[in-house]
């Protein structure tokens, strides 16, 4: 699945600002919350030590004596008076043996007081206990309310354990703590002791906040920073997808769509200005970079794609060429024979691939000499076939001119010499045949053995003299020998590629291989006899390409003559 | 084909190996060319080499005229095709053939 960056960037922010607006939202929470605790225990605890000072303490000594004095009355012995096997009665009994002190006069003052401090100080509760350490009970002596969830006087509570160990010490101040009682609700108390002149302490001042009220602030205040944090997150996320928009998402998707109009524009418009050179992006980093870099990208692809064209324009037009090359330098070779009944003549040239420097030829140098050249130019291309040309000519001229072919290979060697800078070379086999007499006058110059067959019996290499290659060295000596030939007797000349015809698997078909194709086709002459030849060939190299030119001319004497 | 060289002095052995023709011998000829400057004693070892063409034997020979000029060259290991072909050629009249 494809996520586009938009929505990955929208993502990232999201998540960030939520991380962010939780961890601000939670510190400011704790933080919060602490110091209001520590805020409302100060509060309560200064609370009560102002009441247990403004407190006339000798009223509230003769109301504390007053209500004890009646509670010990129910007490039974040390103990507490057992509550719990109170029934309904009892408890009336219990609470109106309190009238006569809640009736008294001193009792509504400081009733009165305490509430007026209670409803201005803002606590859920306020009242005045006794520490009764004999019962381990707090007994109440008034509570500043005038509703009827008043506690009455004399009511008991057991002393929190906590107060209980500080009473134990001496200390009658107790520092603000949380109860949750089912009756009173959730608390955070405090109470301070209220002395006499003496410093002795008459009773305890009990001052409560409603936990319920100080989590009440705290919601409140959650929500108001909750509301802020959300306004505030909401806009940094949109300016901050707003930016990386525009900074990142819009120029990389511009750059996008630009490099997908590339190749079409190409084949669309060639003069118009390209997509991706209209771009402009100025972001300033990266992006800027990376566009200028696609610019400069693009434009080496066009200049490497013009370049292309020229470099596949001009192959063709060698490869034109190289094929004109080609039929010019086949069409270089004989295709006429001479029809005579005294012999019977053909010769073929099948070029390679590339073109190469295989040729043969023949020429009556008069009526009754027949010149006869077979030919191979060392290397391939362009460079052997124009060496061909060369060679073919000056060995035309020189045999035209009457000369012996040891002559003729001498004289050809030198003015080939004169200038070959190239350090080619070329192997010739040449005879001059006298038609009249049957005589064959042979040279060679580095060429491959000639085969001859006699009447009646098979083809045989001929291991002549040889001499070196022509244009090799200057002033090469070269022999020549002579071969009488009778009716019937056939000579066959080729070049290295009929032995060196390849196959597959990189054998070479070998003189071997041409002498027995020969005897095995030797009732034939002529254009049946190379046939037959090419066939054997062709069926052993056959699929594998054909690496050298395959030229070969047979001479046979016929027997008319 | 590969071509190996060692070269001690002003002597240079040239060990061939495989087949020098037309896509090869170029090769040769590149190797040649930058490395026999200062040499007065060129052997080329052809105990490995499988077959020689035209291609092949052209670089021979310039070869051989470079060394005319400046000191000697000698063919070692010759097999029998390849000395067939030198035999044909002619080539064994201009060069030195020799070990075997």
């Amino acid at each position: 699945m494809k996520i586009s960056l938009r929505i990955k960037m929208i993502c990232v922010i999201l998540l960030t600002a939520v991380a962010f607006a939780t961890t601000a939202a939670g510190t400011s929470y704790t933080l919060y919350s602490s110091t209001m605790d520590q805020h409302y225990k100060t509060l309560a605890m200064n609370t009560a030590k102002t009441a247990s000072l403004i407190l006339d303490a000798e009223a509230v000594g003769t109301l504390t004596d007053g209500v004890m004095e009646i509670y010990r009355t129910h007490c039974i012995g040390n103990a507490a008076p057992v509550f719990q096997q109170f029934t309904e009665e009892d408890w009336v009994d219990y609470y109106d043996s309190f009238h006569e002190i809640t009736a008294t006069e001193a009792y509504f003052n400081i009733l009165h007081s305490l509430s007026i401090f209670r409803e201005e100080s803002g606590m859920r509760w306020m009242y005045i206990c006794y520490m009764d350490e004999e019962t381990e009970k707090a007994v109440y002596i008034i509570d500043a309310d005038i509703t009827k969830e008043a506690t009455p006087s004399g009511h008991c509570d057991p002393i929190e354990d906590g107060n209980m160990e500080l009473m134990r010490q001496g200390i009658y101040d107790f520092p603000a703590y949380v109860t949750n009682y089912e009756e009173y609700g959730w608390l955070c108390s405090a109470s301070a002791a209220i002395t006499d002149s003496d410093g002795s302490v008459i009773a305890n001042v009990y001052v409560d906040l409603s936990m319920n009220e100080v989590m009440r602030d705290r919601q409140n205040f959650l929500i108001h920073m909750g509301l802020a944090l959300f306004v505030i997150t909401t806009l940094l996320i949109l300016i901050m997808t707003i930016a990386v928009n525009r900074t990142v998402v819009t120029p990389i998707n511009r750059l996008s769509s630009a490099a997908e109009c590339f190749v079409r524009d190409k084949k669309d418009c060639e003069d118009g200005v390209s997509a991706i050179s209209r771009l402009d992006i100025r972001t300033g980093d990266e992006i800027e970079k990376l566009t200028a870099s696609i610019k400069k990208m693009e434009g080496e692809i066009n200049r490497y794609l013009s370049d292309l064209s020229d470099i596949t324009a001009e192959r063709e037009r060698i490869s034109a060429e190289l094929n004109i090359a080609r039929d010019i330098q086949s069409s270089m070779l004989p295709r006429i024979f001479p029809e005579r009944r005294e012999f019977d003549i053909y010769a073929t040239m099948t070029p390679a691939k590339e073109v190469g420097g295989d040729f043969y030829d023949f020429l009556f140098v008069d009526e009754n000499q027949l010149v006869i050249v077979m030919a191979d130019v060392s290397g391939k291309g362009v460079p052997a076939a124009m060496f061909m040309m060369i060679s073919k000519t000056l060995i035309k001229s020189a045999a035209q001119a009457g000369l012996s072919p040891k002559e003729v290979l001498e004289k050809v060697n030198n003015q080939l010499c004169e200038s070959n800078e190239a350090e080619m070379f070329v192997t010739v086999w040449l005879g001059i045949l006298d038609i009249r007499t049957g005589k064959l006058r042979c040279a060679n110059a580095g060429h491959e053995y000639p085969v001859l067959r006699r009447q009646g019996g098979d083809f045989e290499l001929y291991p002549d003299a040889h001499g070196f290659v022509l244009a090799g060295m200057e002033d090469m000596k070269y022999q020549e020998y002579e071969l009488q030939l009778c009716a019937g007797d056939t000579i066959f000349v080729y070049t290295d590629g009929v032995p060196e015809a390849t196959n597959a698997q990189h054998e070479l078909y070998g003189t071997d291989g041409m002498l027995q194709v020969l005897n095995e086709n030797k009732q034939f002459c002529g254009k049946e006899l190379l046939d037959a030849v090419h066939k054997g060939i062709h069926r052993f190299v056959g699929n594998a390409p054909q690496f050298d030119d395959i030229t070969m001319l047979s001479l046979t004497i016929n027997e008319k003559c | 084909m590969e071509i190996n060289r060692q070269k001690e002095e002003t002597k240079l052995t040239i060990v061939l190996e495989g087949r020098l023709d037309t896509l090869t011998a170029p090769q040769l000829e590149a190797e040649l060319k930058q490395s026999v400057d200062d040499v007065t004693e060129l052997v080329f070892d052809f105990a490995k080499l499988e077959y020689i063409s035209s291609a092949g034997l052209r670089v021979l020979l310039l070869a051989q005229k470079t060394m005319n000029r400046q000191g000697s060259m000698v063919i070692c290991n010759v097999n029998k095709i390849v000395m067939e072909v030198f035999e044909v050629t002619g080539f064994v009249d201009i060069l030195d053939i020799k070990c075997g």
